[in-house]
């Protein structure tokens, strides 16, 4: 009798401790990148001038190729932003995950275009183009690499050991390309769609500020509060750049 | 002498190209009458000199006077060489730039690894400031030039287009290490140095290819070994699809128009032989030395203003 009392109230208490432990201390933040003045006060995208190499202008069969410095929408909602955590993680420790972020090189151009990695995450470098690329990467904190890679090559595998803003990955041979590479201690980071929008899933409810970076407009902060399941929302305005 | 018969030289479009070939000919044949003579005496050294019982090695120098007499020649001959042939033809070339009356075009050739940039000054002459430390290619300014004053009405291109019949300035510089600035079909290299800007001048007299092979046409031709186009529109298919073939031998005809209408398969490319003068870097700069090169058209006064006034970077239009 004793011992029933004793595994149902034990039932009951994990129970509740395990509803408790669901229900804690996750949300998320969402929100959307504009620009402050609208599509009108982006720069011009402009046509890629592939013209020095023939193989990218072959790849794309006359084609054209847009920029991709500033890819701003009718509504002013900017795409690759690069939006992090950047303060109210306290001193949380984050492991990286096993699976390796991908950068391709798809048409004489980077694939994304804007991406982050973790501290100590892969990031496994490829090339998709039956051409040469030369992958050179600028990083500040990190150390400096600058590799050729032949058609259809081999992929690069680099790890980054410190925390680092956005650095350029460019290509040697191919002056036109560029891609930025942000380097985080923690898995807080997403990169605004098309439609400017982005999702940062999983964060402790907590304060926070959170930072949005673009190659152009350069960097803008908000603050926001994670309390509930329902996603906090961060709609960043963001200055176009000064003429 | 038809020294293409020997030494295939690529055409020369130049106006100067011909003093630089004349120049190569002549070392060449002085090298060759070198050549026989000694190629000559040194035979006649070991046949005459050869070991054999009754005669003992000399060890005492001869003094014979024939020797001073080739000696001096020799001497003399390449001084005529250096003199009369070469420092003439390198004075006029890097000394005696066009004066503004013959109407120059200016343009600066700014080296990268691994492309070349063209900057031309625009309607008003003027050539803006440029800082390459700046300049980001992916924004469609390769050279980071300064878009406010002069620099308004620039041209930054990533072809090199100048008339024909006309001197082209060149000024040349480099924002990150040695280039080679060679134009094999004008007959003009000269380093490129970063720090520096090193002016060079050269005019074509040619548009490549008009005056030198007028008949010949595009075609396609196989690169592995078998041919898998199916020719379209007037293009006359030479060997059937799927027979074997030796790399780079034709296999569609262009037909009446001239032009190939096919579209390549895999492993197949449209072979123009007046193909496109190209710049080569001709000085170690990097992993990808060689594969920087430059495209150049050389093009009618009218074509090159078309050109001009064309050459802003196209706006991308989004669906």
């Amino acid at each position: 009798m004793m011992r029933r009392f004793v595994t149902l109230t034990g039932m009951a208490g994990a129970v509740a401790l395990g509803a408790g432990i669901a229900l804690a201390d996750e949300g998320s933040v969402t929100g959307k990148l504009t620009l402050k003045g609208g599509k009108d006060a982006a720069g011009k995208r402009f046509v890629l001038d592939m013209s020095a190499n023939e193989d990218c202008k072959k790849i794309h069969a006359g084609a054209k190729v847009g920029s991709e410095t500033e890819i701003v929408g009718k509504e002013g909602e900017i795409q690759n932003v690069l939006v992090y955590v950047k303060a109210g993680l306290g001193d949380k420790k984050f492991t990286p995950p096993s699976e390796p972020a991908e950068l391709d090189q798809q048409g004489c151009v980077y694939v994304p275009h804007v991406f982050g990695v973790m501290v100590g995450q892969k990031l496994l470098i490829k090339n998709t183009d039956p051409t040469l690329h030369n992958v050179h990467g600028l990083p500040v904190k990190n150390e400096e690499f600058n590799t050729p890679q032949p058609a259809e090559g081999a992929p690069i595998e680099k790890v980054f050991k410190r925390a680092e803003e956005p650095f350029l990955v460019k290509c040697d041979v191919h002056p036109w390309m560029g891609a930025y590479c942000g380097v985080f201690e923690h898995p807080y980071f997403a990169v605004t769609a098309k439609d400017g929008t982005f999702t940062i899933k999983g964060l402790p409810f907590g304060e926070y500020t959170i930072e949005a970076w673009h190659e152009v407009y350069g960097k803008k902060e908000m603050k926001v509060k994670v309390d509930s399941a329902a996603p906090a929302t961060a709609n960043i305005e963001m200055e176009p750049a000064k003429k | 002498m038809d020294f293409n018969l020997l030494y295939p030289y690529p055409p020369n479009v130049s106006a100067h190209g011909h003093q630089v070939d004349q120049l190569n000919n002549v070392i060449h044949v002085f090298m060759l009458v070198l050549f026989i003579g000694w190629a000559i005496f040194f035979f006649y050294c070991l046949v005459r000199f050869r070991a054999r019982t009754g005669h003992k090695s000399q060890y005492e120098l001869p003094h014979a006077k024939p020797s001073k007499y080739l000696e001096g020649f020799v001497v003399v001959f390449e001084a005529f060489l250096l003199l009369v042939l070469s420092m003439p033809a390198w004075s006029k070339v890097k000394n005696d730039f066009p004066t503004p009356d013959k109407n120059p075009l200016e343009v600066r050739v700014i080296a990268q690894q691994f492309a070349w940039n063209f900057h031309y000054a625009g309607k008003d002459g003027k050539f803006g400031k440029n800082d390459p430390k700046k300049g980001k290619a992916a924004a469609g300014d390769p050279i980071g030039l300064d878009r406010s004053g002069d620099g308004a009405d620039d041209i930054v291109s990533a072809e090199f287009h100048f008339p024909v019949n006309r001197p082209v300035i060149a000024r040349l510089t480099s924002v990150d290490v040695i280039h080679g600035f060679h134009m094999p079909l004008m007959r003009v290299q000269h380093d490129v140095m970063p720090g520096m800007e090193v002016k060079i001048w050269f005019e074509a007299n040619k548009i490549p290819y008009e005056d030198v092979l007028p008949q010949i046409v595009e075609s396609m031709i196989s690169g592995n070994g078998r041919a898998d186009t199916t020719a379209t529109g007037d293009d006359v298919q030479l060997v059937a699809v799927g027979s074997s073939v030796r790399p780079r031998t034709a296999i569609i005809d262009p037909g009446p128009n001239g032009k190939i209408d096919s579209q390549p398969a895999s492993g197949e490319e449209v072979f123009d032989p007046r193909g496109k003068t190209e710049i080569i870097c001709a000085q170690l700069c990097g992993n990808s030395h060689f594969k920087m090169r430059g495209a150049v058209k050389i093009e009618t006064a009218e074509e090159f203003e078309k050109w001009l006034a064309s050459a802003v970077p196209e706006v991308f239009e989004e669906e």
